[in-house]
């Protein structure tokens, strides 16, 4: 048994993420195999408890048991730019002391925004023996515009891609911030990271990013996300011919993950063959604008019955509409990380058809589980969906199609993980020679280090 | 080669003896002390003649002898009847100085007639300036002797007022005085006065034309030795003299009421050039203060009349302030402009009160005003210059109390013009007091390095010098416990921001070698004080690097700051570092220490800095003039900018960069630290790399060691872009002034 604190910038009782949900997942599956693990996510609104940051979240369980239950770290002010946590004593008092109780031997971070990254050096300060993992999910380390590594409006050049950060190249993109500025933040950031044994990265592309951003090598892990096992479907191999005509979106409706890029690919299509074919679009307009909303709204009416909205959907309701359709199209007019729809897709034996940049291209390899289409170009896209209503394809793509990691099988890797740094940290002495603290945390690491061997 | 013989003291042209009566005309050569008595030594009897004696301007003596003093009067005359027979046939004459010394020189006793008439008719008017200050019988004596007084008498002046305002002086205030007219005295006085002659204002704007004006003259005398008889007037010029009875001494007004009474009808130019004439005449004598007070209000009333500009192109004469500033009490900074038609103004006199004035015209500095220039060719002016602006330091005490002051423009044909100057009170905080100076100019000056010279370098600094540094004691206070004996004291000020600290102990917190050291945060602003105490409070805790944070209550900029910073450092090396200076990884510190143990002769230590670009900050600092700026020594960083390729081998340099830079305590005390003379932050740190170089030591480079450096992140806050240049090129003038000499001779033998 291990005793793992798990962090990460949201519960999923409390608002939907793909990063959320995939800690969430890794968190149960590790409980359920007998680890003792502590979940905190984080929440923005302040604590209604006077004088601390923390709150208490039951797992769901009608008989309330001390071990199961999540931690709630709120966390109301918060410095974007750099993603600190203004209220240092959060950090050196009410976190250290959750430490202190829980007494870790491995602290795992699914993330450092809206937590801040203070927490990483305080974990390091708790103990230079624990080691400590971080799951990157996007590039907001790297990049200030929500971490995707696209251009703003004030470097005259929305939406296109970009390669690399750099301070004037930043400073482009947000004019009020200066050069220096950026410089700082990366100087920032990396002070933090550098503390960091090894980073989860779950695609191929997201971790070369984060090599050429000046991430060690060797301290980046290709890991991907478990998924979890879901019941036996046979009706793809009866339906093909109904099935290859159904295109479907899953995720948030928004002009990021490419939606109003889809509605031009579905005008595009030549009346006679968007007759023959559905289009189905699953997911919140949460987040979005007024205008973005209306418009949105507007073209799914001019449609007719073209393309329908369903809006959200609830986790459990995944697989019965993933097996009325028999398309995903992930239209992300940015890089992606590794969605968690294309695992979805392949754990329910769905082709799929998506950009040809980033995660996607690398998840879906082209013409053998999926369709690439060119990123951005929506009559590209059309094209493929003109060429994917075709049973035979389908058919095939879908015979290539591996499942994809387990959770149970994911957790297994993580625990690898963690006992390799844990035998690497343990004989080390702590780099921050604070003899008491040192003295403190090393006994569980040592623990943890010995079951490895 | 002159053949002229070597000059006397004293010479004797002639002594003269008939009929009981000696003249003797002499010349002296130098002024000496003052004359205080004469004795003529005939055979054996000694006979004073101090009241018979005469000195007056001789221009040929200067003109012939090339080697006698200028500009006093070199002539000298006797004329006496002394008692008795004198049958000698030489004489010596004895001048007695009031240092107590004797002028001797010997003569024959003339008797050629012949000889004394060319003489006696040469010196016409002198014999009737000496004969008029004898008694009439000793005077007619002469005369007659002389057989001179027939010559053309000067014209009658017209008298308006004659009084004793103050005790030993008498005012005459008229007009119409004949041009010839040198001087004014009265008849058995030694003292002459020389006449000021002023035009009256006739009506607003007119001045009264005609022969010459008005006149007033300050005669002074000692009243204690008495007036006898009749007062008469005696006015004098070139050879001319002219009598002017008045009447009885008891007859005349004494006090300052008549004055007063006559003084109303004047215009307030009129009345200044009064006031101003009894203010340098009575500045001999005690005044009771109820007089003194009594005059210095009326001048300030006359002062309150004058118009705030002068705006007479009738009389050649325009001038504009656009800022009065005081610095401080030290003086006052003039900028404006000026249409003064050369032939006819002959003097600007800046005054605060009664004295003579500061003649601004011969001592400022003009410059283009493009805006003015355009303004008065439409009205159709004719211009003699484009340069009509002007800027003016006037190094003149200013009580605190003083609210105006007074611009004399002094023109030909004795008219004055007069414009008032209202004094705002001095601005009390220095940078705020160095601003309008430093913005009332363009780097562009045609004459920059005079400007700089005269006007804004003298301005700047006694704004600088004049600032009140803090009284209080600086609040000290630890964050976390120091180490007990460290290695080197990081001295960080802290200006505008202070956000650089927590970037700063993120990249310390690392480094085991930064535990060894002390870290001294010096807080130079009142502003960020409060909240950067708080954060730091909460850095503390959070990072565990602890580190001192000083204040000093104000803001005396960076050199002050790191001064403060240093003389509590306990470390045996000192690290002058910005606070936007960050390290790329840990170890540099201790690296640089051993770079500074090692190099030979080591003053300076400094490592290579970089931008968040990657590209060169510092390389090491060169001097280099900047014609731009008259020639003024600039610190130039080679390569600034580029690609960081430069070599890894220590390198030898003049100057460093201050924003991290490594130097033994002892040798920083030995030396006085930083200059504290630059304003806010400036050139200090080449002025601390040559105080080293003259200390003997040597400055280096270690470009193996590399920290970034986020130039000017703080100093860009000050704000205004415009001053700052100015500001800069004042401290490069200070900087310059201080090692023109040094830097010049080094340069030279490398």
């Amino acid at each position: 048994m291990t005793r793992i604190l798990m962090i990460a910038h949201g519960h999923p009782d409390l608002g939907v993420g793909g990063g959320e949900i995939a800690a969430y997942r890794q968190c149960q599956e590790l409980r359920a195999q007998g680890h003792e693990v502590l979940f905190m996510g984080r929440i923005a609104e302040p604590s209604g408890h006077g004088g601390t940051v923390f709150s208490v979240r039951d797992a769901g369980l009608s008989v309330p048991d001390p071990s199961r239950q999540d931690v709630l770290f709120h966390s109301p002010d918060f410095d974007h730019f750099r993603f600190s946590q203004r209220a240092k004593w959060a950090v050196y008092k009410e976190f250290r002391s959750l430490l202190d109780r829980f007494a870790p031997e491995v602290v795992h971070f699914h993330h450092y925004v809206h937590l801040g990254l203070e927490l990483i050096r305080e974990v390091r300060k708790y103990s230079g023996a624990v080691p400590i993992v971080l799951t990157l999910h996007e590039y907001l380390a790297i990049c200030n515009n929500h971490g995707q590594m696209i251009k703003t409006e004030a470097a005259k050049a929305p939406g296109r891609l970009c390669d690399r950060a750099g301070p004037a190249d930043c400073h482009a993109c947000y004019p009020d911030r200066s050069p220096q500025d950026f410089f700082l933040r990366e100087r920032f950031i990396k002070s933090f990271f550098s503390l960091v044994d090894a980073f989860v990265c779950p695609s191929e592309f997201l971790l070369g990013r984060y090599a050429q951003w000046g991430i060690a090598r060797e301290k980046l892990v290709l890991l991907e996300n478990g998924q979890p096992a879901i019941p036996a479907d046979t009706s793809g191999d009866t339906q093909a011919e109904s099935l290859c005509r159904r295109f479907a979106f899953f995720g948030q409706v928004s002009e990021l993950k490419g939606v109003p890029l889809f509605l031009d690919a579905i005008d595009a299509l030549p009346d006679t063959l968007r007759e023959r074919l559905a289009f189905d679009i699953h997911g919140t307009l949460h987040h979005q604008s007024e205008e973005f909303r209306r418009n949105f709204a507007a073209r799914v009416a001019a449609s007719g019955d073209g393309v329908r909205f369903h809006g959200g959907y609830r986790p459990a309701d995944l697989s019965t509409l993933m097996r009325r359709i028999g398309w995903v199209v992930v239209p992300s007019i940015w890089w992606e990380n590794s969605p968690l729809v294309i695992q979805e897709a392949f754990n329910h034996g769905r082709p799929v058809i998506c950009s040809n940049i980033g995660g996607p291209a690398e998840k879906v390899a082209d013409g053998v589980t999926g369709l690439h289409f060119i990123a951005g170009d929506a009559g590209d896209l059309a094209e493929r969906i003109g060429q994917a209503a075709d049973a035979g394809l389908w058919a095939s793509l879908r015979r290539n199609i591996r499942p994809p990691l387990s959770i149970g099988e994911a957790a297994q890797r993580h625990l690898d993980l963690y006992q390799r740094l844990a035998l690497r940290r343990a004989p080390a002495p702590s780099p921050v020679p604070t003899p008491a603290a040192a003295a403190a945390a090393s006994a569980p690491a040592r623990r943890l280090a010995r079951r490895a061997k | 080669m002159s053949d002229q013989p070597p000059l006397q003291r004293l010479c004797i042209d002639l002594a003269y003896f008939e009929q009981g009566c000696l003249f003797v005309f002499g010349w002296m050569v130098e002024p000496g002390p003052p004359l205080v008595g004469v004795r003529l030594h005939v055979g054996a009897r000694a006979i004073d003649l101090s009241r018979g004696l005469l000195r007056f301007a001789r221009p040929d003596v200067a003109e012939h002898w090339p080697g006698v003093a200028r500009g006093i009067d070199h002539g000298l005359l006797i004329a006496a009847c002394p008692p008795g027979e004198i049958d000698a046939s030489g004489c010596s004459l004895s001048l007695i100085l009031a240092d107590g010394t004797a002028w001797d020189a010997t003569a024959e006793l003339s008797r050629d007639r012949d000889r004394f008439a060319g003489f006696a008719e040469g010196h016409a008017g002198a014999l009737e300036r000496l004969f008029a200050m004898l008694d009439t019988q000793t005077a007619d004596r002469l005369r007659a002797v002389a057989g001179v007084g027939g010559g053309a008498a000067l014209a009658a002046p017209r008298i308006d007022l004659i009084c004793l305002p103050v005790r030993n002086t008498l005012l005459v205030l008229g007009g119409d005085l004949d041009p010839a007219v040198e001087t004014i005295g009265l008849q058995g006085v030694a003292a002459v006065a020389r006449p000021l002659r002023f035009r009256r204002e006739v009506a607003p704007g007119v001045v009264r034309q005609g022969a010459s004006g008005d006149f007033v003259a300050i005669i002074d005398f000692d009243e204690a030795q008495g007036l006898a008889g009749d007062l008469v007037l005696v006015l004098a010029g070139g050879d001319r003299l002219r009598r002017q009875p008045l009447g009885v001494p008891a007859a005349l007004d004494r006090g300052l009421a008549a004055l007063e009474r006559h003084l109303r009808t004047f215009d307030a130019d009129s009345r200044l050039v009064v006031l101003g004439a009894m203010a340098a005449g009575i500045a001999r004598w005690q005044v009771p203060p109820a007089i003194a007070a009594r005059l210095a209000t009326l001048r300030d009333l006359a002062v309150a009349e004058l118009p705030s500009r002068l705006d007479r192109p009738d009389l050649g004469v325009r001038l504009t302030l656009d800022l009065v500033h005081p610095v401080g009490q030290e003086g006052v900074f003039l900028a404006g402009w000026a249409v003064l038609e050369t032939d006819r103004v002959e003097q600007v006199n800046f005054r605060l009160a009664d004295e003579p004035g500061t003649d601004i015209l011969a001592h400022w500095v003009a410059h283009q005003r493009p805006d003015v220039w355009r303004s008065l060719k439409r009205e159709g002016a004719l211009l003699e210059t484009d340069e009509l602006g002007f800027i003016c330091f006037i190094p003149q005490p200013i009580a605190p109390d003083r609210k105006q002051a007074a611009i004399a423009v002094r023109c030909r044909d004795h008219v004055s013009l007069h414009m008032r100057v209202d004094l705002p009170p001095a601005i009390a905080d220095p940078v705020e007091a160095i601003k309008p100076i430093l913005t009332s100019f363009h780097q562009t000056h045609r004459m920059l390095r005079r400007l700089l010279d005269r006007h804004i370098g003298p301005a700047v600094q006694a704004a600088w010098s004049s600032r009140k540094l803090a009284a209080a004691a600086p609040v000290i206070e630890d964050f976390g416990a120091p180490p007990a004996d460290p290695e080197v004291s990081l001295v960080i000020p802290l200006y505008a921001r202070f956000d650089f600290v927590e970037h700063q102990l993120a990249q310390f917190v690392d480094d085991a070698y930064l535990r060894r050291c002390e870290i001294l945060y010096v807080v130079d602003d009142p502003a960020i004080y409060d909240e950067c105490r708080l954060a730091c409070l909460e850095l503390s805790r959070f990072y565990e690097v602890p580190f001192r944070l000083v204040y000093n209550r104000c803001n005396a900029g960076f050199a002050a700051a790191t001064n403060l910073g240093a003389s509590l450092a306990r470390g045996r090396y000192i690290l002058m570092m910005n606070s936007d200076v960050l390290p790329d990884r840990p170890g540099w510190l201790a690296e640089l220490v051993a770079a500074h143990r090692a190099l030979p002769e080591a003053g300076a230590v400094a490592p290579k800095l970089l931008y968040e670009d990657g590209g060169i900050q510092h390389a090491g600092m060169r001097f280099m003039r900047l014609p731009l700026w008259g020639g003024l020594w600039v610190n130039d960083h080679p390569r600034k900018g580029q690609p960081n390729q430069a070599g890894t081998e220590p390198a030898e340099f003049m100057a460093l960069t201050g924003a991290c830079l490594l130097i033994r305590t002892a040798l920083w005390r030995e030396v006085g630290g930083l200059s504290e003379e630059y304003v806010i932050g400036d050139f200090e740190d080449s002025d601390l790399c040559l105080k080293l170089l003259r200390a003997g030591r040597r400055n280096w480079l270690v470009p193996a060691i590399e920290l970034y450096h986020l130039e000017r992140q703080s100093q860009d806050r000050i704000g205004d872009a415009s001053w700052r240049r100015n500001l800069s090129l004042y401290n490069c003038w200070t900087h310059t002034q201080r090692w023109d000499g040094e830097i010049s001779r080094r340069l030279e033998a490398s």
